[in-house]
């Protein structure tokens, strides 16, 4: 049954186009990316957003609006026009029927809070008009005159490269990002505990918690769980159930999939 | 002898029937009867009036959560939206004869009223009405040869026949889709706009209200010249959703000339029973009112108040 799919930054797929930011901006903005979707009503296009801690910018292209379905509340959102998307807690799914157009900012944890000024907890499962944070129709109209995604790209960069380098980054948000990192499954070690990570890090676990709330407003346990669980969810896809998950933190397949459970609600095959 | 023929021979005026309905023009009769009312009405007294109250089928309201079930209604126009199925609020009232002239649907079922209207029975028929009028006034021009026209509607129904069944009422909340547009060869607005209808009620019911399984019954009906439109519709949707449960029935039990070609039902399962909540297929109405055979027209109703207690 299809109950929409979560697609991996490094999968082909014609209705998506994908770019990394400068290095200027790379501390702040993980990548940027578009939706252009051609299907017809007919068959929209089904897409599965994991719990994750990203805040994203929606630019809208084209005046035509999409579903998001909180998959744990059954929550419905008509999604129309330029939008503020918050970190997601539950697993949501997105449905974009025929000529879906948007330009999307995907910044690092705790980064678009900085830059518009509110926690990432604070805005988890969000999804509000951009008009209340930034002053929007001058952006959306050079957004919708740019030709074409790299021109788009060249000028989001421009936009936002002043006000991104100016936001005030302190200690406590530099150790936040690089435990993110470190969480990360190209960083991560399955034998270096969180107590490791502190030492490295040289603040107590106590510590490191509380710069995770105050930054993020989730544990380091929690945030360390749902990027775990994503890298976990990206080699089931491609390896299947026999893929050595303990290899990546996990106990055992069983515990993999009762992550899942607990995250989505789902099984790893319908996600 | 009919009700009508027993009162006829108790007042001894067998012509007053004859003169009524075809001696008088619509107006002479309406002004006849709106007369007739206001002195029936000058005689009723308050207490009277709470006597009818009381007595009338009709006019109780629903018996349901009215906050919790507009909060679903918003829910499902949203989604028809969302598919490019503009909503429209439809009047309460339709011209008289607005069901039964172009489909088989007996007069005697609908609540006829005064000043040429009938009170809404099927808001598919009044949208056909809707779509009819802007093609034939020109207010909606197509651009392409395959543009369609699509509204949504969320209406209150009434309907005469006594309900039998319990939990049913006289009137209930229906929610309808339309889809209209030109008969350009291939079953190609056959195909497509049957493909949207069951896009749009899948994720509605399956993805956004998560009802526990979701299948459609295609039921071929007569009125279509060759018989293969129930085949190419089907294996159309096939191919390009694997995702749907699509059954067929290509000899159906009860004859129904209602739909033309092609009927469909939707069958949801919830706590473990299943339940057929909509149905819709072709209809022939834009091309009776429109008189042109390259009309087409499909319609869906969605029962909008059984599907709220079924969820709640």
């Amino acid at each position: 049954m299809n109950r929409g799919r979560v697609i991996y930054e490094d999968e082909a797929e014609p209705n998506f186009r994908l770019a990394y930011p400068s290095a200027a901006l790379a501390a702040f903005v993980a990548y940027y990316f578009e939706v252009n979707q051609s299907a017809t009503l007919a068959n929209p296009l089904y897409l599965n957003a994991l719990p994750n801690l990203s805040n994203l910018l929606c630019i809208s292209l084209n005046p035509q609006s999409w579903l998001s379905i909180n998959q744990k509340t059954g929550t419905v959102n008509a999604v129309k026009g330029s939008r503020l998307l918050g970190n997601l807690t539950d697993l949501h799914t997105s449905i974009y029927p025929a000529g879906v157009h948007e330009f999307y900012v995907k910044f690092r944890p705790g980064m678009l809070g900085q830059l518009v000024g509110f926690r990432t907890g604070e805005v988890e499962n969000a999804n509000v008009d951009l008009a209340a944070f930034i002053r929007l129709t001058e952006l959306e109209e050079r957004m919708q005159a740019a030709a074409v995604f790299s021109e788009r790209v060249r000028l989001m960069e421009a936009i936002l490269v002043k006000p991104v380098l100016e936001i005030p980054i302190d200690y406590r948000q530099k150790v936040v990002q690089i435990a993110l990192q470190k969480f990360d499954r190209n960083a991560f070690n399955p034998n270096q505990p969180l107590r490791a990570i502190c030492r490295e890090l040289g603040v107590s676990y106590p510590s490191l918690h509380r710069y995770f709330n105050e930054t993020l407003g989730y544990s380091p346990k929690y945030c360390q769980k749902i990027i775990r669980f994503k890298n976990a969810l990206q080699l089931y896809k491609r390896h299947g159930s026999r893929y050595p998950f303990e290899d990546i933190g996990y106990t055992d397949f069983s515990h993999f999939v009762k992550d899942a459970r607990q995250l989505t609600q789902r099984l790893p095959s319908e996600l | 002898m009919t009700i009508v023929e027993k009162i006829l021979q108790r007042i001894n005026r067998p012509e007053l029937l004859p003169i009524l309905s075809e001696e008088l023009t619509p107006s002479e009769l309406n002004s006849l009867l709106l007369e007739v009312f206001r002195r029936q009405t000058g005689r009723l007294s308050p207490a009277e009036l709470l006597q009818q109250y009381q007595k009338n089928r009709f006019v109780k309201p629903a018996d349901t959560d009215f906050m919790a079930l507009h909060a679903l209604e918003t829910r499902l126009l949203q989604i028809f939206e969302t598919f490019r199925f503009k909503a429209v609020e439809l009047s309460p009232v339709a011209p008289l004869g607005c069901c039964s002239v172009v489909a088989t649907a007996d007069q005697q079922k609908i609540l006829s009223a005064l000043r040429g209207t009938e009170v809404l029975a099927d808001a598919t028929n009044a949208l056909a009405l809707h779509v009819a009028d802007l093609k034939k006034s020109g207010q909606w021009k197509p651009v392409s040869a395959t543009d369609q026209l699509r509204f949504s509607a969320i209406q209150r129904h009434v309907r005469t026949p006594k309900v039998a069944i319990p939990g049913h009422t006289q009137h209930f909340k229906i929610g309808c889709l339309v889809s209209s547009g030109r008969d350009t060869g291939s079953f190609e607005f056959e195909r497509e706009s049957m493909a949207e209808h069951l896009a749009v009620m899948t994720a509605l019911l399956r993805d956004a209200l998560q009802v526990d399984a979701l299948r459609f019954k295609f039921i071929r009906r007569s009125g279509n010249a060759d018989g293969r439109l129930l085949e190419q519709v089907k294996n159309h949707i096939l191919q390009l959703r694997n995702d749907l449960v699509i059954e067929t029935e290509t000899t159906p039990s009860r004859e129904n000339q209602y739909y033309k070609g092609l009927q469909y039902k939707i069958l949801i399962t919830v706590r473990g029973q299943e339940y057929e909540i909509g149905d819709g297929g072709f209809v022939d109405w834009t091309q009776q009112l429109l008189q042109n055979k390259k009309e087409r027209f499909l319609i869906t109703g969605l029962g909008v108040e059984m599907l709220f207690r079924l969820m709640a």
